[in-house]
């Protein structure tokens, strides 16, 4: 069994920026990318219009410098989290956000991430160390990365099983013809391994299974809670029925149905037996 | 229906924030913005990141309303969380609107009156209402807020404390981000159009997540206790009150 695979191909997210405006920057859709952040958090509004203008599915990643910075990351963070919040991968689920360094051994900060992710409501973002200097694929977190250079041609690794699959290019193509050139060439990524295959794929259904089952129970505990609510609701009219009227006196009350005879909103007749019908429909 | 030029001249930028939580809106949310269309508006949707079928939702927004954005945030705030999520969104975008309206797919399916508050509400972008809505901010340089005149209440007080059910959180929120108004109306329900330079100039002082991140997970609801929820549901309000702004019903 083989099944082809869309990787994610990555592309510094300065590069993107100094090629707004290119037509070449909304060509193949299919081509799915890996936006590695090198930039300043001033720049990210125009990063984030781009990304909406090209269609192209994404997901991100922190170069180490950056995530060892703990300002700039500080900085960073809502920006980042609105990427991950942006990405259809997860679709905020869990997102994998890689941290791409040059070797290994570099210090890191994935705590402030995980951290501030958790607070917003995501519990496990996969955050898998890769590096430029690592050779074949390498594995981490459910996720594989592939660096291609010019020493190793791309049918020089073996099949990859794990997703995301993410591809990078070292050295970086200088223009976006190439990069796009490169990028059609290296796809697409196959995968044989069958069980990998179908572990994936009974993962994603039972993900939107659960979906599912949470929403019958949340549509129970509607029901449930309006019941609650409802109740609620009718102890107040009671309660204000009580207080309003039924403290006034007797003969208050009785006058006050003389009255409702005279305006015409109650039968003369329904003030002397209780088996005549009291008021007009 | 086409505005008035002459009113269409004072609105440079319109963004919409729409929060989408179940799983069968998309199409009534496609239906219900088609009008808004014509005033170009930017589109910022959030959807839940638990409803069943989001990105098969995420792909018909996108046919429907190219350029839009979307996010997938989980259920924290209720569409009081996701509206400071989309917010967020629109400051790191640096996009300036003129004004927002912030829209979410309402049921509250617990309550007796769910049918008819959600269209009571959205009264506010039907077209034969939305030229009314204009002439508020046109002529009223003091009309913060417009909103469907129903669901406009005033949170109870005595002897100059609160005493709903969310009166002790409503005191501390009101203290910790300096918000002092003496003008308690607010929106139940939370949809309405809003001047966005005095709603941003507020959350570009207090970031919108960092609210977001103490708010209360899943379907909170403030019937038996006060909820940190249900509390900035009436601060999104009295945000623009606390500025000299009023709420105009229509």
């Amino acid at each position: 069994m083989q099944q082809p695979v869309q990787p994610y191909y990555t592309i510094s997210a300065s590069f993107l920026l100094r090629n707004a405006g290119n037509p070449e920057l909304s060509g193949d859709e299919n081509i799915r990318l890996n936006i590695l952040l090198d930039i300043q958090p001033s720049q990210i509004h125009g990063l984030l219009s781009l990304l909406n203008t090209t269609g192209r599915e994404f997901l991100f990643s922190l170069p180490v410098n950056i995530s060892a910075d703990t300002t700039i990351l500080k900085a960073l963070l809502p920006a980042c989290y609105l990427l991950a919040s942006m990405d259809l991968y997860a679709a905020g689920d869990a997102p994998v956000v890689p941290v791409l360094g040059e070797q290994p051994g570099e210090a890191l900060q994935t705590g402030l991430l995980q951290d501030y992710f958790a607070e917003q409501g995501i519990a496990a973002p996969a955050i898998p160390v890769f590096h430029y200097s690592g050779t074949g694929v390498q594995e981490a977190q459910s996720c594989s990365f592939v660096v291609y250079n010019t020493i190793t041609p791309p049918d020089a690794f073996e099949p990859i099983h794990l997703l995301p699959v993410i591809i990078a290019v070292s050295p970086a193509p200088a223009d976006l013809i190439t990069w796009n050139q490169l990028a059609a060439q290296l796809q697409p990524c196959i995968i044989t391994d069958t069980d990998a295959i179908l572990s994936f794929e009974r993962k994603r259904y039972e993900t939107e299974m659960t979906r599912w089952e949470n929403r019958a129970l949340l549509y129970r505990h509607f029901l449930q809670l309006s019941k609650q609510v409802q109740e609620q609701e009718y102890y107040e009219v009671i309660d204000w029925y009580n207080h309003e009227y039924e403290i006034l006196p007797l003969w208050y009350k009785r006058f006050g149905h003389i009255i409702k005879v005279f305006m015409g909103k109650r039968s003369f007749r329904s003030l002397f037996s209780d088996n005549v019908k009291k008021y007009k429909d | 229906m086409r505005l008035n030029p002459f009113i269409l001249d004072s609105i440079s930028r319109i963004a919409i924030l729409y929060h989408i939580f179940y799983e069968d809106s998309c199409e009534t949310v496609c239906q219900e913005l088609e009008a808004m269309q014509q005033y170009q508006p930017v589109f910022i949707f959030n959807i839940c990141a638990d409803t069943p079928g989001k990105k098969n939702m995420a792909h018909r927004l996108k046919n429907k309303f190219p350029g839009c954005f979307i996010i997938f945030t989980s259920n924290t705030g209720k569409d009081i969380g996701a509206k400071l999520a989309m917010l967020q969104l629109l400051l790191q975008l640096g996009i300036d609107p003129d004004y927002l309206l912030l829209l979410h797919d309402k049921k509250s399916l617990q309550a007796l009156k769910s049918a008819s508050w959600k269209n009571d509400l959205l009264a506010i972008i039907q077209p034969a209402h939305i030229e009314s809505v204009w002439q508020c901010f046109a002529q009223y340089s003091n009309c913060g807020i417009v909103a469907a005149k129903k669901y406009i209440h005033k949170e109870p007080v005595e002897n100059n404390s609160f005493t709903g059910k969310n009166a002790v959180l409503l005191k501390e929120l009101m203290d910790r981000y300096h918000i002092h108004t003496n003008d308690l109306s607010f929106v139940a329900g939370t949809m309405f159009w809003v001047r966005a330079v005095p709603l941003l100039q507020f959350f570009r002082q207090y970031n919108p997540l960092n609210i977001r991140k103490d708010m209360e997970t899943g379907n909170v609801i403030d019937n038996f206790s006060g909820t940190i929820t249900h509390s900035w549901e009436r601060l999104l309000s009295w945000i623009i009150t606390a500025q000299k702004l009023h709420i105009r019903g229509i």
